[in-house]
């Protein structure tokens, strides 16, 4: 059957015969099939998928990407020995332009195809994490984490009283007035303090807590209580609440003696633990009893925030007393909220596969429609343009992208001059090969450059900053819209290929030798 | 009796007189000109017979058969007139740079079913000649006219092929890649293999299609290349030393079946052919170019007629004394020795029949003679 096909294949469509395409799409399709498995069966409960770093698991994301970067790498190897037996283009075989355009197009949909097996690796990943996490609802946890915070002592500094809501309040409303400037004002906005050290150092001294009544004065004297916790700066970058709310439940718990509000509350801190499959050595009664101890509510207790790891990695049997894997918590709630949040795989990968498949279809076909030798020669000479650029960059300074994009448009008008007038083959090969390699980064140049000429310029002038170049529009745009940039440029590079380097290719093929 | 007819009745007088091997490759000829592929199915099937039984009397009975048959068909016209050029050339130069090896202005014309035979000693220009006839490299000065009809150089120079001396490696089966350079030259589907197993049995490869590029001598080498050049439906066909890697039969072989191709009825071609191979060269040439450190002299077969002086070319073990001796009832203009044999050069007044007279009568014991009047081996000798 395969051979009945191969053997029609040859007969009636020798372009698609000798790329090979449909055995390199069906060898990738199953390679896509094979990898979205495996990241489907990379987990297997919902502590795998944040505990993959710690694992040592066969299908651990390390080691898959380099399964597959095994698997792309031999497979194209094995495409490129049966893809260059025959090239019809340098046999003078007769074929068109158009001919061309498909071959580069089929070369470029292999080199996608294959590269982007990491996709389906990732989507699988994807897809078994939505699933093992459908019944989680991390943002309602997550509001749970944050409140429980003030009744875990992980770190005791943090319940120091330096630290406390009403503290940071103060010092921050000190920094607000020295950082803050008056509009477009320029003069120097801390003439007291000579060095930032000196500055520091003044605000620490000037940071006392602002008293609020006469029982939380008494707290402020001892250094450590569960009164001091500033929950807003422990939050869970989840939480979009955007005060210390939490503290101040903490507070009126801990005034009232509210024992029961306090142990509900680690209560359902470890029901989520459990759900999240986070383990914990600790006791809820103890926990509360140690918000207790004394009138102050000092902390004098501390609980550890991490697991026992051996070769097997964290294993609730082997935790210590009265330690919580809360980092692992919220590890995972981090994970879950991302998985769902995200396409399986963002633009920019989407952007990197792309460039990578159309560079490495630029560097394939330039060798099938070219020479070895002025491919070779463009080759050696890129690296050799390297180390010109990099020690004219250092006299140049921000000018190197003007000598670069000069030299990509002199490598261009140096080919098609030549070609047109039938002279200096080789060197033509060379100079298309040059502007072929640099292709890519024409664009995104163009671009950088005229943002870099388009900015806002303010000038202190008479202590006022003064508008000397307003900010245009199109630097705005081409801020906010940089990955429509990106695909511009990848569409513009296959442009230029198709419908400039193909047929220069073409007319040079025929020309004579020097 | 049109050109076809003839060829037909051609085919019946070789199998009539037992030349079943030129036999049948004319009878392939025929067929190919018809282009009728059920001509072809017919063609290969005796062959296959042949092949199991070597039954020369069937393969006679299916021949007539065929040709009975063929002799019935309504063979298209020409396609292109045998007479219309396709190649002046016209004082054609080329002086590499830095060297001081020049081609000197060189002329000729070639037509459809022509063959232009280049010889010379290593080094005269001929690999350089035909390189800028398959527009490889620019001429100096002078022009090559293409009359062939072209858009672009890409497509003219699809229709010249070029073999080179040293035939490139291919990679996969042989018969992989005469059926794919064949699809590229728009024969596909059933037709395709039709037409490769044809050419394939034309040049009497049938025996080694299916062996790898690395179980083949490199004379079957540059026979498989033939055939594949021969696929291309060349309009012009530039060999260099095509001859270089075959034994003695097989140059006999391949220099006449190159020049029934050429005179192909439905696909004519032009050929020019670079070789070492004088007299080989030279029986089927229509003009044979012998470059002398670039410079050329022309030998036309037409000017057989036309009256040189005799030089003959003889191998003896005698002395130029004794030589001298032998043919002083003659007038000896000139007598050169080399590479082992004489060149003796008679004057205007004396004929082939006063040499040959002075040798029985004086009873020369001769290896080898040849009259090389009308041939470029005479342009071979050292002064």
């Amino acid at each position: 059957m395969l051979k009945k096909i191969n053997n029609y294949l040859l007969v009636n469509y020798p372009l698609l015969w000798n790329t090979k395409v449909f055995i390199v799409l069906g060898v990738s399709i199953l390679a896509h099939i094979v990898f979205y498995i495996i990241g489907y069966a990379s987990y297997f409960n919902i502590r795998q998928i944040y505990m993959e770093e710690e694992m040592y698991a066969f299908f651990a994301k390390f080691q898959v990407s380099m399964y597959i970067t095994l698997v792309i790498s031999l497979s194209i190897l094995i495409w490129l020995i049966f893809y260059l037996r025959n090239n019809a283009f340098k046999n003078f075989y007769p074929i068109t332009v158009n001919y061309l355009r498909k071959e580069f197009l089929i070369v470029w949909l292999i080199l996608f195809s294959l590269s982007t097996t990491y996709f389906s690796y990732a989507y699988g990943k994807h897809k078994i994490t939505l699933y093992l996490t459908k019944h989680l609802n991390p943002l309602e946890d997550v509001k749970i984490v944050n409140q429980a915070k003030c009744f875990l002592p992980f770190d005791i500094e943090s319940f120091e009283s330096y630290y406390s809501c009403d503290s940071i309040k103060w010092r921050d409303s000190i920094n607000n007035l020295i950082v803050k400037e008056p509009n477009d004002s320029c003069f120097d906005y801390s003439p007291k303090y000579e060095t930032s050290t000196e500055y520091d150092e003044a605000v620490e001294t000037e940071a006392t807590p602002v008293p609020v009544d006469d029982y939380e004065q008494k707290m402020r004297e001892v250094s450590y209580s569960y009164l001091n916790f500033c929950s807003i700066q422990h939050h869970n970058y989840l939480d979009t609440s955007n005060t210390d709310i939490y503290s101040e439940n903490a507070k009126k718990w801990l005034k009232n003696k509210d024992k029961a509000a306090i142990k509900q509350c680690l209560t359902a801190y470890f029901k989520i633990m459990a759900k999240y499959e986070t383990n914990y050595n600790a006791n809820v009664d103890t926990l509360v009893n140690w918000c207790f101890e004394d009138e102050l509510h000092t902390v004098n207790n501390t609980i550890n925030n991490s697991g026992y790891y051996n070769e097997y990695g964290s294993n609730s049997r082997y935790l210590a007393k009265n330690t919580i894997e809360s980092s692992f918590l919220e590890n995972a709630i981090g994970s879950v909220v991302t998985e769902r949040n995200k396409s399986f795989i963002d633009i920019f990968e989407w952007e990197l596969f792309f460039y990578f498949s159309l560079s490495m279809s630029f560097l394939l076909m330039m060798f099938r429609l070219t020479r070895l030798k002025p491919w070779l020669i463009s080759i050696v000479g890129l690296g050799i343009w390297g180390i010109i650029f990099a020690i004219i960059g250092q006299f140049l300074d921000k000018n190197t992208q003007y000598v670069f994009l000069g030299l990509s448009f002199f490598a261009l008008f140096y080919a098609i001059y030549f070609i047109q007038k039938k002279k200096r083959k080789m060197m033509a090969a060379v100079w298309l090969n040059w502007f072929v390699f640099s292709m890519l980064a024409i664009f995104p140049l163009l671009i950088f450059i005229i943002k870099e000429n388009t900015y806002e310029i303010k000038e202190c002038i008479n202590q006022i900053y003064v508008i000397t170049r307003p900010r245009h529009p199109i630097n705005k745009w081409i801020s906010n819209n940089q990955d429509t940039i990106q695909i511009m440029n990848i569409v513009g590079g296959f442009l230029l290929f198709l419908y400039v380097v193909i047929p220069l290719c073409f007319k040079w093929q025929a020309n004579p030798n020097e | 009796m049109s050109n076809f007819n003839h060829k037909i009745e051609q085919v019946k007088d070789y199998f009539n007189h037992g030349n079943y091997h030129l036999g049948i490759r004319r009878l392939i000829d025929c067929a190919l000109d018809t282009q009728n592929t059920d001509f072809f199915k017919m063609i290969l099937n005796a062959l296959e017979k042949q092949e199991l039984k070597e039954d020369h009397e069937q393969l006679k009975t299916d021949a007539f058969d065929l040709i009975e048959k063929m002799g019935l068909y309504a063979i298209q016209p020409n396609a292109v007139n045998t007479n219309q050029k396709l190649i002046s050339v016209n004082n054609l130069s080329k002086q590499y740079k830095g060297s001081q090896f020049k081609i000197s202005p060189l002329s000729f014309e070639l037509n459809y079913g022509q063959i232009v035979g280049l010889v010379g000693e290593n080094g005269n220009g001929k690999t350089t000649l035909l390189k800028l006839l398959t527009k490889d490299l620019e001429p100096d000065s002078g022009s090559i006219h293409y009359h062939i009809e072209h858009k672009q150089n890409y497509d003219l120079r699809s229709q010249l092929v070029y073999i080179p001396q040293r035939v490139p490696r291919w990679y996969g089966s042989l018969m992989d890649n005469l059926q794919l350079t064949l699809a590229y030259h728009g024969i596909k589907g059933d037709d395709n293999l039709l037409w490769v197993e044809m050419i394939i049995a034309r040049l009497g490869l049938r025996p080694y299609k299916h062996l790898g590029w690395d179980r083949i001598s490199s004379g079957y080498r540059t026979r498989f290349e033939l055939a594949k050049s021969l696929l291309r439906r060349p309009k012009i066909m530039l060999l260099d030393e095509p001859l270089s890697n075959l034994d003695i039969i097989s140059q006999q072989t391949i220099l006449q079946d190159l020049k029934f191709l050429a005179e192909s009825h439905s696909q004519p071609f032009g050929l020019v052919l670079s070789s070492q191979q004088l007299y080989e060269v030279e029986k089927i040439s229509d003009l044979v170019i012998f470059l002398k450190q670039g410079t050329p002299q022309y030998q036309y077969k037409q000017n057989e007629d036309s009256h040189l002086h005799l030089i003959f070319e003889i191998e003896t073990e005698c002395e130029r004394d004794v030589i001298l001796d032998v043919f002083s009832m003659l007038k000896v203009k000139d007598i050169h020795f080399n590479g082992g044999v004489y060149v003796i050069h008679f004057d205007e007044n004396t004929q082939q029949k006063d040499v040959y007279n002075c040798i029985g009568q004086k009873d020369l014991k001769l290896n080898y003679i040849r009259n090389i009047t009308h041939s470029s081996r005479r342009f071979f000798i050292q002064s």
